[in-house]
């Protein structure tokens, strides 16, 4: 069990709202886990939780075994990579000196990249298709680039985790394809990946597990087949959303009513 | 296999900016008020350095000994902190219109200087007090984050512009009870930033406190780009964020604390010049602190020179800077009308 997720409340500061109220999970090595919810339901905050980035007022995270508390940054990331929902870029660095500060938990203090973490950029660029792309400063690549150089930043110190934020919400039909299609590679190989989206269909896609975090802060997961049902997503969306099976896909896909 | 677009570029502008700073600093010896030919003054310089009698006037000698090789050495190394400073701190705060006094140092070293100005203290006096007014300002923003239990990069911001506008309001107070025939004068005078009367024994003490957090940031220039990518996304890099920032304020202050205790305030460097390093060799840190520094060394170099050869008497160096470096920010911001925009 790589991750042990127990009793977790979390309310952000000033306000009274319980965003995480009482979120119990397990995450084991090589489960692909897709967290469903509705907007401003706390998926991200749940996530943020797990890298260390919020506080939880309550509860406990444990990373093989150890409490979040008792880890430095540096040792979480060198286990858990994150890769965030919306990035933005200030300063023009290139995709290569913007992937290489990936392997940043790998690199001391006063030190800096040096062959080995050159060669694991490239190796990353080039596993995303990026690698035409190396010396061109990431200010000024696409939305979908974007996103396939933070997976490259994500993989290019091996964890054994990667949490991925909304990563299909500001892509477009092709993109967002592409970005599930990586994800699930990357599960292939062994990496245990976690993502949020609101859309049922890619944790159809993705198979493996999933986990619905409702307005209320209450999460409770399970396989995708068994959680993603019309019933569930009726109380989620508060929507009747159908899941009809597509013969020619040869699995579930869920559709929006007439409106 | 690695073919980088600028990284060559990095190392000769390097080299070229160096021998550029070096033309212009023995250039610079021969002009003002008081011709000198560049021959006498490298036989004076050799003949300074072994101790013996170069065989011009005391004079000349005077000149260019005491008055201008400490002037040129004061106002390189000012430029250069100030513009490493300013780059350093836009780069942790991930911010390009961060100047390196925004956490209060240049309005606490004024408050310190016109306080020791008010009691009547000597010139040292007015340096130390000025470096420590700097330093209490700086100690006093990184306070208020932690009293908030709230230590991110707006509340830093917040907490330095209420600290400067607080040392502004002791700033009027102190203006108000000056003597205005003469401490109110000295007072809005330093404030202005000079290097009229800068000695080798004045600058000797700093040298250390702005060479040693040079060297500093520079080793940690692969970290401030971690640190540019924004708080949470150091964090979740590895980064120990507080640690790397607080080095990193420290040095800064540290640099420009010295730079205002040797000259004065000078606004603009800090802000435009790490600009213009940026457009020139990216914003990888560990090739755009040196090329800043270099940078901000040869800009000041050149105001200086100006403010002591341009009309009849000596100007203060902040009006120069800003009517040389109001434009020329507007010009780096409308070349990078894009950045900006994002921004």
């Amino acid at each position: 069990m790589i991750y042990e997720i127990k009793d977790l409340r979390f309310a952000y500061p000033g306000s009274s709202r319980q965003v995480l109220n009482g979120v119990s999970l397990s995450i084991e090595q090589g489960d692909v886990l897709s967290i469903l919810g509705p907007n401003g339901a706390g998926k991200s905050t749940l996530l943020t939780c797990m890298m260390a980035l919020n506080k939880p007022q309550t509860g406990k995270i444990l990373v093989d075994g150890k409490g979040l508390e008792e880890m430095t940054a540096q040792e979480l990331a060198k286990k858990v990579s994150f890769v965030p929902q919306n990035l933005k870029p200030v300063f023009g660095y290139t995709v290569l000196e913007f992937v290489l500060m990936g392997r940043a938990p790998l690199i001391s203090a006063l030190g800096r990249p040096g062959k080995e973490d050159r060669y694991a950029a490239f190796e990353a660029l080039e596993k995303m298709g990026l690698k035409d792309l190396a010396d061109r400063p990431y200010t000024e690549i696409s939305g979908g680039e974007m996103q396939q150089a933070s997976i490259a930043r994500a993989i290019v110190r091996k964890p054994e985790v990667i949490l991925f934020d909304e990563p299909t919400a500001h892509l477009d039909f092709g993109n967002q394809l592409r970005t599930l299609k990586v994800i699930k590679e990357l599960s292939g190989e062994g990496y245990t990946t976690v993502i949020t989206t609101h859309n049922p269909d890619h944790a159809i896609m993705l198979g493996g597990r999933a986990a619905i975090l409702n307005k209320e802060g209450k999460l409770m997961a399970g396989s995708t087949e068994e959680l993603v049902t019309e019933e569930n997503l009726r109380t989620v969306y508060n929507s009747e959303l159908k899941i009809r099976y597509i013969e020619e896909l040869g699995r579930n896909v869920c559709l929006y009513p007439n409106i | 296999m690695i073919k980088r677009k600028n990284g060559l570029n990095a190392v000769t502008l390097g080299i070229l900016l160096a021998i550029l700073q070096l033309a212009a600093a023995v250039f610079t010896v021969c002009v003002g008020k008081y011709d000198i030919k560049p021959l006498a003054v490298l036989k004076i310089l050799w003949c300074g350095i072994w101790g013996t009698d170069s065989g011009y006037p005391l004079m000349t000698v005077n000149v260019v000994l005491h008055l201008r090789i400490p002037r040129i050495l004061a106002s390189v190394l000012v430029g250069a902190a100030l513009a490493l400073s300013g780059a350093t701190y836009q780069g942790i705060f991930c911010n390009p219109l961060i100047s390196p006094d925004f956490l209060g140092v240049s309005s606490g070293a004024c408050v310190g200087a016109a306080l020791a100005i008010l009691l009547s203290l000597q010139s040292g006096f007015i340096q130390l007090f000025a470096f420590a007014g700097g330093i209490i300002a700086v100690a006093l923003a990184l306070t208020l984050p932690v009293l908030f239990r709230n230590n991110s990069n707006i509340m830093l911001v917040l907490a330095g512009i209420i600290v400067g506008s607080a040392m502004s309001s002791i700033m009027g107070f102190i203006k108000y009870v000056a003597d205005p025939e003469t401490q109110l004068a000295a007072i809005t005078y330093w404030t202005m930033g000079s290097f009229s009367y800068i000695s080798l024994e004045d600058l000797l003490p700093t040298l250390p406190l702005i060479i040693i957090p040079a060297v500093i940031l520079q080793l940690m220039s692969w970290r401030i780009d971690v640190l540019s990518l924004g708080e949470q996304e150091a964090q979740a890099l590895g980064v120990n964020v507080r640690l790397v920032r607080g080095i990193v304020i420290l040095c800064s202050t540290l640099l420009t604390a010295s730079s205002v205790c040797i000259a004065g305030t000078i606004s603009w460097v800090g802000l435009v010049i790490p600009h213009l390093g940026r457009m020139l060799v990216g914003p990888n840190n560990s090739k755009l602190l040196p090329v800043t520094a270099l940078l901000g060394g040869l800009f000041m170099l050149v105001v200086d020179t100006l403010t002591r050869t341009v009309g009849a008497a000596e100007m203060p160096i902040s009006i120069l800077t800003g009517i040389v470096g109001a434009p020329f920010y507007a010009w780096l911001l409308w070349r990078q009308r894009r950045v900006a925009h994002d921004i």
